[in-house]
């Protein structure tokens, strides 16, 4: 009703709130926008001026960046510590989280205290650093799909979502002999999908993007993820990870600054193809998320 | 379920599926959440890894005298609070403004559509947002250098300027992070009861005092939270974002504790004076969460605790 009535005449506030809202999303699409178009422009003309469309308009950027064949390698390990840690994080979290939803589960106040203090004390990096090295995970690479897959505030959202679930569930498995085991997959989990949709979706998105992990704790080439071959094309300005550069640059329509673009429209396609079906996931993690806070 | 009163033992035995659930997640939490706290006594030390956290020598409060006379700290610690304070006027209220322009827009696809968009460079990693940016500013072809040639102004080289950087860090962050920090907000107006607004439209209230009479005082708890960790994390900052973006022509405004303790103990080898430095921020941050939330517990009913 209240939603009806406020659809009323055009005010000149809407008009400028309309064109604000637009210029700003132009702003939001912009950058990337451009960079789709840089990556498909002729690289030999230097002093072209590229603002808004290709100059010429050619694939050489990403067939080059693909004919190395490093770059699946870089795609593969993303791909893999994703989907290792995704899976290890709701795993380990929702079996952290059930038992709290059982009365006879002793020790819920000591695990959850022992859970909230380290919402507010850490060791800091510098500490951090040498315990996962003293543990022998330099270079390994359960140091991309282990340390902090167990959080106290993800446990929480988990263990309210849980006890929300109805306990006639629970009671009526537990009334035909099934075991904790048992109950937790066959009958929590299932009944949870949009829980684990929105914090297995944050846990790929954040592993994907995780530049800083591999910076300090891998140094085996073989083990990078992209955001290592990113870093290095577009920070560090070194192309190691595109081969004989120079020597191609000469033949071919490719600069560094294609190779770049290509790059990062290679990384980003993938999150900006599920983006808009997953996004609602997102907006529903941030609620669940502000309700507990 | 009922054996609320059987001794422990029996009780041990019947759920013992129960406590080796928990077991994997309560040992990730030791090691990796407190070892590094145990590990705080480097910061005591003078800490070498082959002796580890047992075995170095213990110096007592040496490294934290040395943080007192240390200039190089100094300028990180003035640049962490110049950072954090930018941050806190320009980019803390970016998505409540942001919310409520969304909220007064009335076509749903419209809104939905532009919600969308602002939310998706959230998702993208810093790299590529930093990479984005140094392309767009870069001297010879980024397109704000050619705008300003355009417009018959001199080329300026941004990254290797140090009065752009608070500027181009604040400014990226805000790019990155307002569509999504607007959902929170937007999440708290929903909340809001549509009588309120019926209510004020009876009295004659125009859109623009219904936002500030009704709206604003609605979502002030939300706002008093969040300003409440910001100001907890005002010398936090996003440093690892500043690794990306920094360089030492520029360290004068944008070395902040964070990258300093970083370069001092990872890249280099005062481990143990960095952990002292880290330790000291982590102590003041909490002091400033503690201020923060008695001032606001004083001046209204919203505080942590």
């Amino acid at each position: 009703m209240a939603k009806i009535k406020r659809l009323r005449r055009m005010q000149l506030f809407d008009w400028i709130n309309y064109a604000f809202i637009g210029i700003l999303t132009l702003m939001f699409l912009y950058p990337v926008w451009l960079t789709l178009m840089i990556s498909l422009s002729d690289g030999t003309d230097v002093l072209a001026q590229i603002t808004f469309l290709p100059v010429g308009f050619n694939f050489e950027s990403y067939q080059f960046l693909f004919q190395d064949g490093r770059i699946f390698r870089y795609f593969a390990n993303s791909i893999g510590y994703s989907v290792g840690r995704v899976t290890i994080h709701l795993l380990l979290t929702a079996m952290m989280a059930f038992p709290f939803i059982i009365a006879d589960f002793k020790g819920k106040t000591f695990l959850n205290i022992y859970m909230v203090i380290t919402m507010f004390f850490s060791g800091g990096l510098i500490p951090y650093f040498f315990v996962v090295r003293a543990l022998g995970l330099i270079d390994s690479i359960w140091v991309m799909m282990i340390p902090g897959t167990v959080g106290a505030f993800t446990v929480i959202v988990f263990r309210t979502f849980f006890k929300s679930l109805p306990g006639e569930l629970l009671e009526s498995a537990y009334v035909d002999g099934a075991g904790h085991y048992r109950v937790l997959y066959q009958i929590i989990l299932p009944c949870s999908k949009a829980l684990l949709a929105t914090f297995g979706l944050f846990s790929i998105v954040g592993t994907w993007n995780d530049w800083f992990t591999p910076t300090i704790f891998l140094r085996r080439q073989e083990l990078m993820p992209i955001q290592i071959m990113l870093r290095r094309m577009l920070i560090l300005m070194d192309f190691r990870d595109a081969e004989n550069m120079d020597l191609q640059i000469i033949r071919t329509l490719v600069t560094s600054r294609t190779i770049r673009s290509a790059a990062v429209m290679a990384t980003i396609f993938p999150v900006l193809c599920v983006y808009p079906f997953l996004q609602k996931y997102f907006t529903k993690g941030v609620m669940i998320g502000a309700i507990k806070g | 379920m009922q054996a609320k009163s059987a001794p422990i033992m029996k009780n041990l035995k019947k759920n013992a599926a129960l406590y080796t659930m928990v077991l994997p997640g309560f040992l990730l939490i030791l090691i990796f959440s407190y070892f590094p706290m145990y590990g705080v006594v480097m910061a005591f030390q003078n800490f070498r890894p082959m002796d580890g956290f047992f075995g170095s020598e213990f110096v007592g409060l040496r490294h934290f005298e040395r943080i007192i006379t240390d200039t190089l700290f100094r300028r990180a610690f003035m640049n962490s609070l110049w950072l954090g304070l930018y941050s806190v006027i320009f980019a803390f209220p970016a998505p409540i403004l942001l919310a409520l322009l969304f909220n007064e827009i009335r076509h749903n696809k419209y809104k939905r559509f532009v919600q969308t968009v602002s939310y998706m460079p959230f998702f993208l990693s810093s790299v590529i947002v930093i990479g984005l940016l140094r392309d767009m500013l870069s001297v010879s072809s980024g397109v704000v250098n050619i705008g300003l040639d355009a417009m018959g102004f001199d080329r300026i080289d941004f990254f290797l300027r140090a009065d752009w950087f608070r500027t181009l860090f604040i400014g990226s962050g805000i790019w990155q992070g307002v569509g999504y920090g607007s959902i929170i907000y937007l999440a708290a107006i929903a909340g809001i009861n549509p009588e309120l607004y019926e209510a004020a439209r009876i009295d004659g209230g125009n859109r623009f005092r219904q936002a500030i009479h009704i709206t604003i005082p609605s979502i002030l708890p939300t706002v008093v939270i969040l300003f409440i960790f910001a100001m907890g994390g005002i010398l936090g900052n996003d440093w690892q974002r500043i690794l990306l973006m920094y360089n030492p022509a520029i360290y004068s405004t944008s070395d902040v504790v964070g990258t300093y303790v970083y370069r001092i103990g990872i890249e280099g080898g005062s481990q143990s004076y960095a952990a002292a430095v880290g330790l000291g921020m982590s102590v003041i941050s909490v002091v400033f969460l503690v201020i923060t939330n008695y001032i606001c517990k004083k001046l209204g009913e919203t505080s942590l605790w």
